[in-house]
């Protein structure tokens, strides 16, 4: 059975559907039809009728490597159908075609060649997110704390094979009572495999009470795993927790402002679309405000984009 | 049929590179995937076509404009070659109008989206017209006001769209249709010119250049900007619902509301069948009979006089008051019908018998259809509410649904056109108007001869003169094909 098939009914809903047009964060700055559940569901519905599609398509197979999974159509969706599933099955099951654009096929080398590590001891993991400067914080609270741990580096490569529709390795979390995850994608794979574990953002909002005195304004950028995906209700508590008193973005909260995010690796794939994301982030910010992102890819986008982001736990750790 | 030229000739490459020149390479794209994107809107017909396999039309080029002077250089060059060139705003339209039905240019006016002024002293919006309704009112909230245009379609029309095929939204009995909304216009011409309609809505300087391309459907030229009122976000809007024994007395509350001269913001009265079963299923409100609901916006005292007024209208028709909280339950949910799977799909076959009459002939125009659906398909089930309503008149959202059609596409499609061929021809004889804010397309473009009847030639005479090689959305609303 093909992985398509397993989304039958929701490709059925989304192939003639446009309700959530509005929120396809690659259409809205291609200004494009393609970009869009409703033609990534046409194009499976072909797809899941013919697999010959995909060899005779490449464009096709190319669209679904554009997909930038944010979950907030979905989210959107009355019944939530899973436009964020058909496209992770469609890439699956154009792989088992054999029909991988080069780009995927050279970055999926890239991922497997990364390894992951594993340092320290304890049944406290972290599992760091790749990005430095949020990684350095919470060994920075993590030492404050006098939490002895375990860390492993490398996972963010895992979950990207896992988005890409490859097998992705096992983590080495043997013996492990708490999995604290830098990147809330790692959380989300992890999740998908029954692994129970905290993103910084619950890990903040269970741990820190909330801050006492006068708020500080700034602009949030919420993981779109965390709002989307896993419908976190972590984060009002994790914003208090940090003493941020979120200012609005943009004209509404529904889109995704991570630039990506969830497609894990977008910036490696397509580095052009990332900046026309970043792009579409940058304009929405409010301004003389700090910009705080709830993830890791995001803030790291940020900066490369001109904007000093900061991650959750950087806010953490210097209040520590 | 396609028309246009292959491929692998020069031609097609000489096509393309004047198209780049127009407006740069990146936003002149040939990719299966867009061209199939722009192959299938919300029409029934090619959403069927492709359920079954069929191929659809796909267009040749898929070109993005970035401003009106790039609109009026495609043009040009499609005049040249005798192209055809059909613009595209959000594909969600139902009636085909956006289709490439002979291949050519589709014209995706999305990346003209930018929001130009709102002038707080005169309550307007100028924008321009790829811009997505959503995003629009997005925009005017975070200044402190709104479009009041909440259609159905609001997350994925663009207000280009909604220009084009004079759209409604849910508050239009208060607020107006598309065109009651439009103050101003900017218009490419199909020969390529940029003019602009007078700056005001009402004027004494001869006939009206804006209401004459509102609803021309991209076949007399393209709107490219747009001058809207908006309005101050109201300090209260509230809804109530009651629930009459039948359709007749539910009608006679909803014209006595309008013809009291209270101003509802919104006025939705279900027929028996499509409370049954529409309202019991998405709103969970069990109930035989006729629901309607009504609402009115404004200050909240006048809020409460006027709804206090409107509940005793409808009182003198023996309801049963289903309250307040029924009422905004229907607002809270209005576009929860339009999604799947609430909404009409396949393997269904569906349509929208929209048409609009006066209340002497509404009524009429309602079981004038419904009889020729049941006597003709009695396979079909035919359900209908009244949505927009006016002093006059009210608008009729009728709709069939068989629900299965025939195996083969070509005759699943005549089985189709049949329907609406007899259910329009009798709402014509009853009074009625082929349509009230879907438009016309491809879908009904056949029936607009009888439905002017020798008006029609002025239509035509117009189309000719503005677009002499026919190359604007050809083949929609009744208009030839490419000359």
């Amino acid at each position: 059975m093909s992985q398509l098939e397993k989304f039958r009914e929701d490709i059925h809903a989304c192939r003639y559907c446009f309700m959530c047009r509005h929120l396809s964060a690659v259409g809205n700055v291609r200004f494009s039809e393609a970009d869009t559940p409703r033609v990534r569901a046409l194009i499976a519905d072909l797809a899941m009728r013919n697999p010959a599609v995909f060899a005779a398509h490449p464009e096709y197979v190319e669209t679904f490597y554009d997909s930038e999974l944010s979950g907030a159509n979905r989210f959107h969706c009355v019944e939530h159908y899973d436009e964020v599933g058909i496209v992770l099955a469609f890439r699956r099951d154009a792989i088992a075609a054999g029909a991988i654009p080069e780009r995927v096929k050279t970055l999926a080398a890239e991922l497997r060649a990364e390894p992951v590590k594993s340092s320290g001891s304890g049944d406290f993991i972290y599992i760091a997110s790749g990005y430095a400067p949020a990684d350095d914080a919470v060994e920075t609270i993590l030492k404050k704390r006098k939490i002895a741990h375990r860390t492993v580096r490398g996972a963010e490569s895992a979950a990207a094979l896992a988005v890409l529709g490859f097998d992705a390795p096992a983590l080495p979390l043997d013996g492990a009572k708490t999995v604290l995850c830098g990147s809330p994608a790692v959380a989300w794979l992890l999740r998908e495999r029954q692994v129970c574990t905290r993103t910084v953002d619950e890990w903040l909002a269970a741990e820190f009470p909330a801050r006492p005195g006068r708020k500080t304004p700034a602009a949030y950028l919420p993981s779109d795993y965390l709002k989307n995906y896993l419908q976190s209700p972590a984060i009002p508590a994790m914003l208090a927790a940090l003493g941020l008193e979120p200012v609005a973005i943009g004209a509404n909260a529904e889109e995704s402002y991570t630039a990506g995010e969830g497609a894990v690796v977008l910036d490696r794939l397509n580095p052009a679309l990332v900046k026309q994301l970043a792009l579409r982030v940058v304009e929405a910010l409010p301004p003389d405000v700090p910009v705080v992102a709830g993830s890791p890819y995001t803030a790291r986008i940020l900066n490369e984009n001109g904007v000093a982001a900061r991650t959750t736990a950087e806010m953490a750790a210097a209040l520590c | 049929m396609n028309i246009v030229i292959e491929k692998n000739s020069y031609l097609y490459q000489m096509l393309r590179s004047e198209l780049i020149d127009a407006v740069g390479p990146e936003f002149v794209v040939t990719d299966d995937s867009d061209r199939l994107g722009h192959a299938i809107d919300y029409y029934w017909i090619p959403e069927m076509w492709h359920d079954k396999g069929g191929e659809p039309t796909r267009p040749d080029f898929v070109v993005r404009p970035g401003d009106s002077e790039q609109v009026a250089k495609v043009l040009k060059i499609a005049n040249t070659y005798k192209i055809p060139v059909t613009p595209w705003g959000g594909g969600s339209g139902s009636q085909g109008g956006a289709l490439p039905i002979y291949g050519g240019i589709i014209l995706d006016m999305k990346r003209m989206n930018r929001v130009l002024e709102i002038d707080t002293t005169t309550l307007s919006v100028t924008c321009e017209t790829g811009i997505n309704a959503q995003h629009l009112e997005w925009a005017v909230e975070k200044a402190g006001y709104s479009t009041m245009h909440f259609p159905a379609s609001i997350a994925c029309a663009t207000i280009g769209g909604f220009l084009a095929h004079r759209g409604t939204g849910v508050l239009s009995t208060k607020y107006g249709k598309i065109e009651d909304m439009v103050m101003s216009l900017e218009v490419v011409t199909p020969t390529g010119e940029i003019i602009r309609t007078l700056p005001v809505p009402r004027h004494a300087s001869g006939p009206d250049l804006t209401m004459m391309f509102l609803g021309s459907e991209g076949t007399l030229g393209v709107i490219t900007r747009v001058t809207l009122k908006i309005h101050p976000i109201p300090e209260s809007r509230k809804f109530h619902a009651f629930l009459f024994k039948d359709m007749h007395a539910a009608m006679q509350a909803g014209a006595g509301l309008m013809q009291s001269r209270l101003r509802p913001c919104a006025v939705r009265l279900y027929d028996e069948p499509e409370t049954e079963h529409l309202i019991k299923r998405v709103l969970g409100i069990d109930k035989k009979g006729a629901y309607l609901v009504f609402g009115f916006d404004g200050p909240e005292k006048i809020v409460d006089l006027e709804m206090a007024e409107g509940c005793a209208i409808c009182n003198r028709f023996d309801p049963e008051d289903l309250g307040t909280e029924m009422g905004e339950t229907w607002w809270t949910n209005r576009y929860k019908f339009f999604y799947p799977p609430y909404m009409f799909h396949i393997p269904q076959a569906f349509g929208t018998l929209d048409t609009v009459a006066t209340f002497s002939n509404i009524e009429n125009v309602y079981w004038a259809m419904k009889k020729t659906v049941g006597e003709h398909f009695p396979d079909a089930r035919f359900i209908g509410h009244f949505s927009h309503w006016y002093d006059w008149g009210c608008m009729l959202y009728a709709r069939f649904i068989f629900d299965r059609f025939p195996e083969d596409p070509a005759e699943a499609a005549a089985l189709y056109n049949r329907v609406w061929d007899l259910a329009i021809r009798a709402a014509i004889r009853e009074g009625g108007v082929i349509n009230e804010h879907h438009g016309v397309g491809l879908k009904l473009g056949r029936l607009m001869p009888e439905l002017y009847g020798p008006a029609f030639k002025i239509l035509e005479d117009l189309k000719n003169q503005l677009d002499p090689n026919h190359i604007m959305n050809p083949g929609k609303m009744g208009f030839q094909g490419v000359r």
